[in-house]
Protein backbone atom coordinates (compact mmCIF):
# COMPACT_ATOMS: atom_id res chain seq x y z
CA UNK A 1 0.00 0.00 0.00
CA UNK A 2 1.47 3.35 -0.94
CA UNK A 3 0.87 6.65 -1.45
CA UNK A 4 1.71 9.49 -3.79
CA UNK A 5 4.97 11.53 -2.20
CA UNK A 6 3.55 14.99 -2.58
CA UNK A 7 5.63 17.79 -1.15
CA UNK A 8 3.01 19.02 0.71
CA UNK A 9 2.43 16.10 2.45
CA UNK A 10 6.23 15.08 2.43
CA UNK A 11 7.30 16.51 6.25
CA UNK A 12 4.37 14.47 7.70
CA UNK A 13 4.74 11.78 6.02
CA UNK A 14 8.28 11.53 7.37
CA UNK A 15 7.28 11.69 10.45
CA UNK A 16 4.44 9.26 10.27
CA UNK A 17 4.73 5.48 12.41
CA UNK A 18 6.44 3.01 10.69
CA UNK A 19 4.22 0.71 8.52
CA UNK A 20 1.45 3.53 8.29
CA UNK A 21 2.24 2.93 4.34
CA UNK A 22 5.12 0.93 2.40
CA UNK A 23 5.43 2.52 -0.49
CA UNK A 24 6.01 6.13 -1.85
CA UNK A 25 4.95 6.95 -5.95
CA UNK A 26 6.06 9.86 -7.75
CA UNK A 27 6.45 11.30 -11.11
CA UNK A 28 10.00 11.33 -12.10
CA UNK A 29 8.94 15.03 -13.82
CA UNK A 30 8.94 17.09 -10.75
CA UNK A 31 12.34 15.91 -10.07
CA UNK A 32 14.81 15.20 -12.71
CA UNK A 33 17.76 17.38 -12.99
CA UNK A 34 16.75 19.48 -9.50
CA UNK A 35 18.69 20.25 -6.97
CA UNK A 36 18.12 21.94 -3.58
CA UNK A 37 14.51 21.26 -1.85
CA UNK A 38 13.33 18.89 -4.27
CA UNK A 39 16.74 16.65 -4.48
CA UNK A 40 16.90 16.81 -0.55
CA UNK A 41 13.11 15.24 -0.50
CA UNK A 42 13.92 12.96 -2.76
CA UNK A 43 17.34 11.07 -1.47
CA UNK A 44 15.34 11.25 1.87
CA UNK A 45 11.87 9.81 0.77
CA UNK A 46 14.27 6.74 -1.17
CA UNK A 47 16.27 6.34 2.25
CA UNK A 48 13.53 5.89 4.02
CA UNK A 49 10.76 4.12 1.80
CA UNK A 50 10.85 1.57 -1.92
CA UNK A 51 9.63 4.07 -4.17
CA UNK A 52 7.87 3.81 -7.72
CA UNK A 53 7.80 5.69 -10.58
CA UNK A 54 4.93 6.86 -12.54
CA UNK A 55 5.43 9.50 -15.34
CA UNK A 56 2.75 12.05 -16.60
CA UNK A 57 4.37 13.44 -19.82
CA UNK A 58 5.78 11.16 -22.48
CA UNK A 59 2.13 11.01 -24.38
CA UNK A 60 2.34 7.49 -25.60
CA UNK A 61 -0.32 8.25 -28.08
CA UNK A 62 1.29 11.29 -29.74
CA UNK A 63 3.48 11.93 -32.82
CA UNK A 64 6.36 13.70 -31.10
CA UNK A 65 9.45 11.91 -31.70
CA UNK A 66 11.18 10.84 -28.11
CA UNK A 67 13.65 13.04 -27.14
CA UNK A 68 16.71 11.07 -26.79
CA UNK A 69 18.53 13.13 -24.09
CA UNK A 70 15.21 12.99 -21.77
CA UNK A 71 15.04 9.36 -22.11
CA UNK A 72 18.95 8.35 -20.91
CA UNK A 73 17.91 11.53 -17.85
CA UNK A 74 15.27 9.32 -17.18
CA UNK A 75 16.80 5.76 -17.14
CA UNK A 76 19.64 7.03 -15.11
CA UNK A 77 17.11 8.93 -12.76
CA UNK A 78 15.05 5.43 -12.52
CA UNK A 79 17.57 3.53 -11.84
CA UNK A 80 19.30 6.33 -8.91
CA UNK A 81 15.72 5.72 -7.25
CA UNK A 82 15.38 2.00 -7.72
CA UNK A 83 11.90 1.83 -8.48
CA UNK A 84 11.00 -1.66 -10.03
CA UNK A 85 8.63 -0.57 -13.09
CA UNK A 86 7.30 2.72 -14.91
CA UNK A 87 4.64 3.70 -15.81
CA UNK A 88 3.20 6.64 -17.93
CA UNK A 89 -0.46 7.05 -19.64
CA UNK A 90 -2.46 6.02 -22.56
CA UNK A 91 -3.15 9.42 -23.91
CA UNK A 92 -2.04 12.35 -25.90
CA UNK A 93 -0.14 15.12 -24.38
CA UNK A 94 1.86 16.93 -26.89
CA UNK A 95 1.81 17.97 -30.68
CA UNK A 96 4.50 19.54 -32.87
CA UNK A 97 6.75 20.05 -29.87
CA UNK A 98 4.08 21.87 -28.03
CA UNK A 99 3.09 20.59 -24.52
CA UNK A 100 -0.27 20.43 -23.08
CA UNK A 101 0.40 18.85 -19.69
CA UNK A 102 -3.33 17.35 -19.36
CA UNK A 103 -3.78 13.82 -20.13
CA UNK A 104 -5.87 14.03 -23.35
CA UNK A 105 -8.02 10.62 -23.96
CA UNK A 106 -7.29 9.30 -27.32
CA UNK A 107 -9.62 7.92 -30.11
CA UNK A 108 -9.95 4.47 -29.55
CA UNK A 109 -9.06 3.14 -32.42
CA UNK A 110 -6.96 -0.62 -33.51
CA UNK A 111 -4.36 1.98 -35.38
CA UNK A 112 -3.96 4.23 -32.38
CA UNK A 113 -3.38 1.61 -29.94
CA UNK A 114 -0.85 -0.49 -32.31
CA UNK A 115 0.94 3.28 -32.33
CA UNK A 116 0.70 3.29 -28.45
CA UNK A 117 2.06 -0.46 -28.48
CA UNK A 118 4.86 0.96 -30.51
CA UNK A 119 5.91 3.96 -28.64
CA UNK A 120 5.86 1.92 -25.31
CA UNK A 121 7.87 -0.61 -26.75
CA UNK A 122 10.57 2.18 -27.41
CA UNK A 123 10.10 3.60 -24.44
CA UNK A 124 10.46 -0.03 -22.97
CA UNK A 125 13.64 -0.43 -24.61
CA UNK A 126 15.30 2.85 -23.54
CA UNK A 127 14.76 2.45 -19.82
CA UNK A 128 15.69 -1.35 -19.61
CA UNK A 129 12.72 -2.17 -16.82
CA UNK A 130 9.65 -3.22 -17.18
CA UNK A 131 6.70 -0.79 -17.90
CA UNK A 132 2.83 0.13 -17.13
CA UNK A 133 -0.03 2.10 -18.75
CA UNK A 134 -2.44 3.55 -17.16
CA UNK A 135 -5.92 4.06 -19.30
CA UNK A 136 -6.95 7.85 -18.37
CA UNK A 137 -10.41 9.26 -17.03
CA UNK A 138 -12.36 11.18 -19.93
CA UNK A 139 -15.36 13.46 -20.28
CA UNK A 140 -15.60 12.97 -23.88
CA UNK A 141 -15.02 10.08 -26.77
CA UNK A 142 -14.11 10.49 -30.25
CA UNK A 143 -16.28 10.17 -33.02
CA UNK A 144 -13.24 7.75 -34.66
CA UNK A 145 -14.03 5.30 -31.84
CA UNK A 146 -14.22 2.00 -32.82
CA UNK A 147 -13.45 -0.52 -29.91
CA UNK A 148 -13.89 -0.08 -26.12
CA UNK A 149 -11.46 1.25 -23.72
CA UNK A 150 -10.67 -1.94 -22.01
CA UNK A 151 -10.21 -3.77 -26.01
CA UNK A 152 -7.93 -0.68 -26.69
CA UNK A 153 -6.07 -1.01 -23.47
CA UNK A 154 -5.84 -4.86 -24.46
CA UNK A 155 -4.77 -4.10 -27.52
CA UNK A 156 -1.77 -1.98 -26.49
CA UNK A 157 -0.45 -4.48 -23.46
CA UNK A 158 -0.90 -7.57 -25.85
CA UNK A 159 1.17 -5.85 -28.56
CA UNK A 160 4.06 -4.21 -26.60
CA UNK A 161 4.37 -6.75 -24.05
CA UNK A 162 3.84 -4.36 -21.07
CA UNK A 163 2.20 -4.26 -18.30
CA UNK A 164 -0.88 -2.55 -16.83
CA UNK A 165 -1.59 -0.04 -14.72
CA UNK A 166 -5.19 -0.42 -13.56
CA UNK A 167 -6.90 3.08 -11.70
CA UNK A 168 -10.22 1.61 -10.76
CA UNK A 169 -11.06 5.52 -10.17
CA UNK A 170 -10.43 6.07 -13.92
CA UNK A 171 -12.42 3.13 -14.70
CA UNK A 172 -15.45 4.26 -12.35
CA UNK A 173 -15.61 7.69 -13.70
CA UNK A 174 -15.59 6.67 -17.45
CA UNK A 175 -18.25 3.74 -17.17
CA UNK A 176 -20.44 6.83 -15.05
CA UNK A 177 -19.54 9.59 -17.81
CA UNK A 178 -20.24 6.93 -20.91
CA UNK A 179 -23.38 5.24 -19.04
CA UNK A 180 -21.37 1.81 -18.94
CA UNK A 181 -21.22 -0.97 -16.43
CA UNK A 182 -18.03 -1.01 -14.59
CA UNK A 183 -17.95 -4.44 -13.42
CA UNK A 184 -17.93 -5.40 -17.29
CA UNK A 185 -15.60 -3.13 -18.41
CA UNK A 186 -13.19 -4.42 -15.53
CA UNK A 187 -14.11 -7.99 -17.07
CA UNK A 188 -12.32 -6.92 -19.95
CA UNK A 189 -9.54 -5.42 -18.81
CA UNK A 190 -5.75 -7.23 -19.40
CA UNK A 191 -6.18 -7.91 -15.51
CA UNK A 192 -3.60 -10.23 -15.52
CA UNK A 193 -0.48 -8.32 -16.85
CA UNK A 194 -1.61 -5.76 -13.65
CA UNK A 195 1.77 -4.40 -12.03
CA UNK A 196 0.19 -1.70 -10.14
CA UNK A 197 -3.72 -0.21 -9.09
CA UNK A 198 -4.06 3.14 -8.72
CA UNK A 199 -7.35 4.58 -6.11
CA UNK A 200 -8.53 7.94 -5.58
CA UNK A 201 -11.55 9.92 -5.64
CA UNK A 202 -13.41 12.37 -7.81
CA UNK A 203 -15.37 15.13 -8.11
CA UNK A 204 -19.11 14.71 -9.36
CA UNK A 205 -20.65 18.06 -11.10
CA UNK A 206 -24.36 18.92 -10.74
CA UNK A 207 -24.70 17.96 -14.41
CA UNK A 208 -23.61 14.29 -13.75
CA UNK A 209 -19.92 14.22 -15.42
CA UNK A 210 -17.25 12.96 -12.92
CA UNK A 211 -13.82 14.68 -12.83
CA UNK A 212 -10.71 13.02 -11.50
CA UNK A 213 -9.57 15.64 -9.32
CA UNK A 214 -7.79 13.41 -7.11
CA UNK A 215 -8.96 15.81 -4.39
CA UNK A 216 -11.56 13.90 -2.64
CA UNK A 217 -12.32 11.13 -0.47
CA UNK A 218 -12.06 7.33 -2.29
CA UNK A 219 -16.02 6.90 -2.95
CA UNK A 220 -17.75 3.28 -1.74
CA UNK A 221 -18.01 2.17 -5.16
CA UNK A 222 -14.19 2.29 -6.13
CA UNK A 223 -13.53 0.54 -3.32
CA UNK A 224 -15.87 -2.14 -4.46
CA UNK A 225 -14.26 -2.19 -7.54
CA UNK A 226 -11.03 -2.44 -6.20
CA UNK A 227 -12.18 -5.45 -4.23
CA UNK A 228 -13.40 -6.87 -7.47
CA UNK A 229 -10.21 -6.21 -9.43
CA UNK A 230 -7.77 -7.97 -7.15
CA UNK A 231 -9.54 -11.29 -7.69
CA UNK A 232 -8.06 -11.76 -10.96
CA UNK A 233 -4.78 -9.11 -10.53
CA UNK A 234 -3.10 -10.94 -7.36
CA UNK A 235 -1.19 -9.04 -5.42
CA UNK A 236 0.52 -5.72 -6.66
CA UNK A 237 0.89 -2.86 -5.44
CA UNK A 238 -1.85 -0.80 -4.47
CA UNK A 239 -1.41 3.40 -4.36
CA UNK A 240 -3.78 5.87 -2.93
CA UNK A 241 -3.37 9.03 -5.36
CA UNK A 242 -4.49 12.13 -3.33
CA UNK A 243 -2.90 15.30 -5.35
CA UNK A 244 -4.73 17.94 -3.44
CA UNK A 245 -7.41 18.87 -0.76
CA UNK A 246 -5.34 17.11 1.84
CA UNK A 247 -7.00 15.84 4.76
CA UNK A 248 -5.54 15.08 7.80
CA UNK A 249 -2.80 12.68 7.59
CA UNK A 250 -4.94 10.16 9.95
CA UNK A 251 -7.65 10.15 7.18
CA UNK A 252 -5.33 8.82 4.25
CA UNK A 253 -4.55 6.50 6.54
CA UNK A 254 -7.93 5.13 7.51
CA UNK A 255 -8.29 5.12 3.71
CA UNK A 256 -4.99 3.29 3.96
CA UNK A 257 -6.57 0.79 5.82
CA UNK A 258 -9.25 0.15 4.47
CA UNK A 259 -7.55 -0.89 1.19
CA UNK A 260 -5.43 -2.92 3.21
CA UNK A 261 -8.34 -4.82 4.94
CA UNK A 262 -10.17 -5.21 1.05
CA UNK A 263 -6.51 -6.77 0.03
CA UNK A 264 -6.33 -9.37 2.64
CA UNK A 265 -10.11 -10.17 2.24
CA UNK A 266 -9.62 -10.72 -1.57
CA UNK A 267 -6.62 -13.04 -1.08
CA UNK A 268 -7.72 -14.70 1.56
CA UNK A 269 -11.22 -16.03 -0.43
CA UNK A 270 -8.94 -16.57 -3.73
CA UNK B 1 -2.67 10.41 -35.68
CA UNK B 2 -5.79 12.03 -34.65
CA UNK B 3 -5.26 12.40 -31.08
CA UNK B 4 -2.98 15.16 -31.75
CA UNK B 5 -5.96 17.86 -33.21
CA UNK B 6 -7.19 17.85 -29.48
CA UNK B 7 -3.91 19.21 -28.21
CA UNK B 8 -3.77 21.75 -30.80
CA UNK B 9 -7.05 22.41 -29.95
CA UNK B 10 -6.55 23.23 -26.29
CA UNK B 11 -3.60 25.39 -27.15
CA UNK B 12 -4.68 26.96 -30.52
CA UNK B 13 -5.95 30.66 -30.30
CA UNK B 14 -8.76 30.00 -32.79
CA UNK B 15 -9.33 26.48 -32.78
CA UNK B 16 -12.54 25.96 -34.92
CA UNK B 17 -15.08 23.40 -33.85
CA UNK B 18 -14.26 21.01 -31.18
CA UNK B 19 -13.22 17.71 -31.80
CA UNK B 20 -15.61 16.15 -29.79
CA UNK B 21 -18.24 17.10 -27.04
CA UNK B 22 -16.61 18.62 -24.36
CA UNK B 23 -13.50 19.04 -25.91
CA UNK B 24 -13.69 22.68 -24.48
CA UNK B 25 -13.08 21.22 -20.72
CA UNK B 26 -9.66 20.18 -21.45
CA UNK B 27 -9.02 24.02 -23.36
CA UNK B 28 -10.35 24.97 -19.65
CA UNK B 29 -8.21 22.56 -17.74
CA UNK B 30 -4.96 23.25 -19.70
CA UNK B 31 -5.61 26.74 -18.82
CA UNK B 32 -5.99 26.34 -15.05
CA UNK B 33 -3.04 23.98 -14.67
CA UNK B 34 -0.92 26.52 -16.39
CA UNK B 35 -2.23 29.48 -14.74
CA UNK B 36 -2.39 27.88 -11.36
CA UNK B 37 1.68 27.21 -11.52
CA UNK B 38 2.52 30.70 -13.03
CA UNK B 39 0.46 32.51 -10.06
CA UNK B 40 3.05 30.48 -8.12
CA UNK B 41 6.02 31.06 -9.67
CA UNK B 42 5.17 34.98 -9.80
CA UNK B 43 3.67 36.27 -6.93
CA UNK B 44 4.91 39.47 -7.15
CA UNK B 45 4.29 39.70 -10.93
CA UNK B 46 0.93 38.38 -9.41
CA UNK B 47 0.21 41.44 -6.97
CA UNK B 48 1.71 44.26 -8.82
CA UNK B 49 0.39 43.73 -12.14
CA UNK B 50 -2.70 41.86 -11.18
CA UNK B 51 -4.35 38.44 -12.38
CA UNK B 52 -5.96 39.31 -15.28
CA UNK B 53 -2.29 40.40 -16.76
CA UNK B 54 -1.05 37.16 -16.13
CA UNK B 55 -3.43 35.15 -17.44
CA UNK B 56 -3.67 37.28 -20.78
CA UNK B 57 0.11 36.56 -20.74
CA UNK B 58 -0.45 33.03 -20.33
CA UNK B 59 -2.83 32.93 -23.09
CA UNK B 60 -0.43 34.10 -25.53
CA UNK B 61 2.32 32.26 -24.69
CA UNK B 62 0.26 29.29 -24.79
CA UNK B 63 -1.42 30.18 -27.81
CA UNK B 64 2.02 31.53 -29.27
CA UNK B 65 4.04 29.29 -28.56
CA UNK B 66 3.28 26.72 -26.18
CA UNK B 67 5.25 25.03 -23.27
CA UNK B 68 7.99 22.68 -24.90
CA UNK B 69 9.05 21.21 -21.59
CA UNK B 70 7.92 17.54 -20.80
CA UNK B 71 8.60 18.69 -17.14
CA UNK B 72 5.56 20.72 -15.66
CA UNK B 73 7.76 22.70 -13.08
CA UNK B 74 9.69 24.13 -15.80
CA UNK B 75 6.89 25.84 -17.35
CA UNK B 76 7.41 28.89 -15.90
CA UNK B 77 11.06 28.94 -16.93
CA UNK B 78 9.31 28.63 -20.31
CA UNK B 79 7.21 31.34 -19.91
CA UNK B 80 9.46 33.77 -19.01
CA UNK B 81 11.64 32.57 -21.99
CA UNK B 82 8.85 33.62 -23.95
CA UNK B 83 8.39 37.12 -22.25
CA UNK B 84 12.18 37.90 -22.63
CA UNK B 85 12.42 37.27 -26.36
CA UNK B 86 8.93 39.05 -27.22
CA UNK B 87 10.65 41.80 -25.62
CA UNK B 88 7.35 42.03 -23.15
CA UNK B 89 7.73 44.72 -21.06
CA UNK B 90 7.04 42.79 -17.78
CA UNK B 91 10.30 40.44 -18.28
CA UNK B 92 12.61 42.20 -15.99
CA UNK B 93 10.15 41.48 -12.92
CA UNK B 94 9.63 37.82 -14.03
CA UNK B 95 13.31 37.26 -14.53
CA UNK B 96 13.60 38.97 -11.02
CA UNK B 97 11.16 36.96 -9.33
CA UNK B 98 12.13 33.20 -11.21
CA UNK B 99 15.69 33.68 -10.27
CA UNK B 100 15.19 32.56 -6.57
CA UNK B 101 14.00 29.33 -8.27
CA UNK B 102 16.87 28.84 -11.04
CA UNK B 103 19.30 29.16 -7.40
CA UNK B 104 17.10 27.19 -5.17
CA UNK B 105 17.13 23.82 -8.29
CA UNK B 106 20.63 24.60 -9.36
CA UNK B 107 21.87 21.10 -9.25
CA UNK B 108 25.23 21.80 -8.20
CA UNK B 109 25.92 19.81 -5.03
CA UNK B 110 27.10 22.72 -2.68
CA UNK B 111 26.63 20.71 1.12
CA UNK B 112 30.63 19.95 1.65
CA UNK B 113 31.04 23.55 0.64
CA UNK B 114 31.33 26.27 3.60
CA UNK B 115 32.76 30.13 3.69
CA UNK B 116 36.32 30.78 3.09
CA UNK B 117 38.69 31.95 6.19
CA UNK B 118 41.00 34.73 5.96
CA UNK B 119 43.31 33.59 4.09
CA UNK B 120 42.02 30.50 1.80
CA UNK B 121 40.52 30.80 -1.65
CA UNK B 122 36.69 31.44 -2.37
CA UNK B 123 34.77 31.33 -5.31
CA UNK B 124 31.13 32.40 -6.11
CA UNK B 125 29.14 30.29 -4.87
CA UNK B 126 28.30 27.85 -7.78
CA UNK B 127 24.20 28.10 -7.43
CA UNK B 128 24.51 31.80 -7.76
CA UNK B 129 22.21 33.75 -10.27
CA UNK B 130 23.43 36.93 -11.76
CA UNK B 131 21.24 39.44 -14.09
CA UNK B 132 21.37 42.70 -14.93
CA UNK B 133 17.96 45.29 -15.54
CA UNK B 134 18.09 48.58 -16.67
CA UNK B 135 14.87 48.98 -13.98
CA UNK B 136 14.80 48.66 -10.28
CA UNK B 137 12.88 45.38 -10.28
CA UNK B 138 12.96 44.55 -6.65
CA UNK B 139 10.90 48.12 -6.59
CA UNK B 140 8.26 47.28 -8.70
CA UNK B 141 4.90 47.06 -6.66
CA UNK B 142 1.51 48.27 -7.54
CA UNK B 143 1.57 51.57 -7.18
CA UNK B 144 4.57 52.64 -8.19
CA UNK B 145 6.85 55.16 -5.96
CA UNK B 146 6.54 58.93 -6.02
CA UNK B 147 10.26 59.93 -6.89
CA UNK B 148 11.55 58.22 -9.77
CA UNK B 149 14.27 55.71 -8.93
CA UNK B 150 17.59 55.96 -9.57
CA UNK B 151 19.57 54.87 -12.72
CA UNK B 152 20.52 51.61 -13.76
CA UNK B 153 21.38 48.80 -14.69
CA UNK B 154 21.16 46.90 -11.59
CA UNK B 155 23.00 43.52 -11.13
CA UNK B 156 20.83 41.12 -9.02
CA UNK B 157 22.23 38.30 -7.29
CA UNK B 158 20.65 35.16 -5.98
CA UNK B 159 22.18 32.22 -4.52
CA UNK B 160 21.11 28.79 -2.35
CA UNK B 161 23.47 28.52 0.80
CA UNK B 162 25.22 25.27 1.25
CA UNK B 163 22.95 22.98 3.90
CA UNK B 164 20.16 24.58 4.68
CA UNK B 165 18.23 25.64 1.06
CA UNK B 166 18.30 28.66 2.52
CA UNK B 167 17.95 31.54 -0.61
CA UNK B 168 20.02 34.73 -0.21
CA UNK B 169 20.12 37.99 -2.32
CA UNK B 170 22.80 40.71 -3.08
CA UNK B 171 21.92 44.08 -5.64
CA UNK B 172 25.37 45.51 -6.73
CA UNK B 173 26.35 47.84 -9.00
CA UNK B 174 27.92 47.12 -12.06
CA UNK B 175 31.51 48.21 -11.15
CA UNK B 176 31.28 45.60 -8.09
CA UNK B 177 29.28 43.11 -10.20
CA UNK B 178 32.17 43.32 -12.72
CA UNK B 179 34.39 42.48 -9.72
CA UNK B 180 32.51 39.67 -9.01
CA UNK B 181 32.81 37.86 -12.23
CA UNK B 182 36.14 37.50 -11.19
CA UNK B 183 35.11 35.21 -8.33
CA UNK B 184 33.13 33.02 -10.87
CA UNK B 185 35.98 32.37 -13.26
CA UNK B 186 38.74 31.59 -10.56
CA UNK B 187 39.07 30.76 -6.93
CA UNK B 188 41.31 33.96 -5.63
CA UNK B 189 41.86 34.99 -1.83
CA UNK B 190 40.06 37.99 -0.78
CA UNK B 191 43.73 39.59 -1.17
CA UNK B 192 44.11 38.39 -4.53
CA UNK B 193 40.42 39.14 -6.02
CA UNK B 194 41.24 43.11 -4.32
CA UNK B 195 44.29 43.03 -6.13
CA UNK B 196 42.76 41.92 -9.46
CA UNK B 197 39.45 44.02 -9.24
CA UNK B 198 41.61 47.32 -7.88
CA UNK B 199 43.96 46.67 -11.11
CA UNK B 200 40.87 46.43 -14.06
CA UNK B 201 38.75 49.44 -12.70
CA UNK B 202 39.86 53.10 -12.81
CA UNK B 203 37.33 54.37 -9.35
CA UNK B 204 38.34 56.06 -6.56
CA UNK B 205 40.72 53.26 -5.24
CA UNK B 206 40.04 54.12 -1.55
CA UNK B 207 36.36 53.88 -1.78
CA UNK B 208 36.13 51.12 -4.04
CA UNK B 209 38.60 49.21 -2.08
CA UNK B 210 36.38 49.92 0.57
CA UNK B 211 33.18 48.76 -0.67
CA UNK B 212 34.89 45.46 -2.33
CA UNK B 213 36.09 44.79 1.50
CA UNK B 214 32.38 44.84 2.36
CA UNK B 215 30.72 42.86 -0.23
CA UNK B 216 33.36 40.45 -0.07
CA UNK B 217 32.62 40.05 3.95
CA UNK B 218 29.19 40.44 3.14
CA UNK B 219 29.22 37.13 0.72
CA UNK B 220 31.36 35.02 2.81
CA UNK B 221 28.54 35.50 5.72
CA UNK B 222 26.06 34.57 3.59
CA UNK B 223 27.71 31.53 1.77
CA UNK B 224 27.59 33.51 -1.54
CA UNK B 225 31.38 33.46 -1.53
CA UNK B 226 32.66 29.47 -0.57
CA UNK B 227 35.90 27.75 -0.30
CA UNK B 228 37.31 26.75 -3.55
CA UNK B 229 36.90 22.92 -3.99
CA UNK B 230 35.78 21.18 -7.09
CA UNK B 231 31.67 21.85 -6.76
CA UNK B 232 30.46 18.92 -8.10
FE1 LIG C 1 -4.05 7.04 -11.76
Amino acid sequence: MGLGFRRELAESLFEAPAGSFDFVELAPENYLGFGGRRRRLLRKATAQWPVIAHGLALSLGGEDPFDPGYLDSLAQFLSDIGTPHYSDHLCVGSAEGRHSHELLPLPLTLSCARHCAKRVKEVTEALGLPMAVEHVSAYGCWPEDEMSEADFVTEVVEASGCGLLLDVNNLYVNASNFGFDPYQMLERMPLEETLQIHVAGHRLRSDGLRIDTHSEPILDQVYALLAEALKRTGPVPILIERDDRFPPLEDLFLEVERVRNIARRAFCAG
Amino acid sequence: MPGESLVRFVLDPNPGPPPFARADLYRVFTRKIHLDILEVAFPRFLSAMGRRRLEEMMDSFLELKGPSTLQYPCVPDEFLAWAVSSGHPAHELLNYERAAVRAERHPAELDHLYAPGQDERGRLNPTVDVFVTAEPVHTIAAEPPASPSSHGPYVYLCWRRPRTDELARQRVGPLLGRALGLLGVEALTREAWLHRALEEESADPEAYREALLDLHRELVSREGILRAGDPD
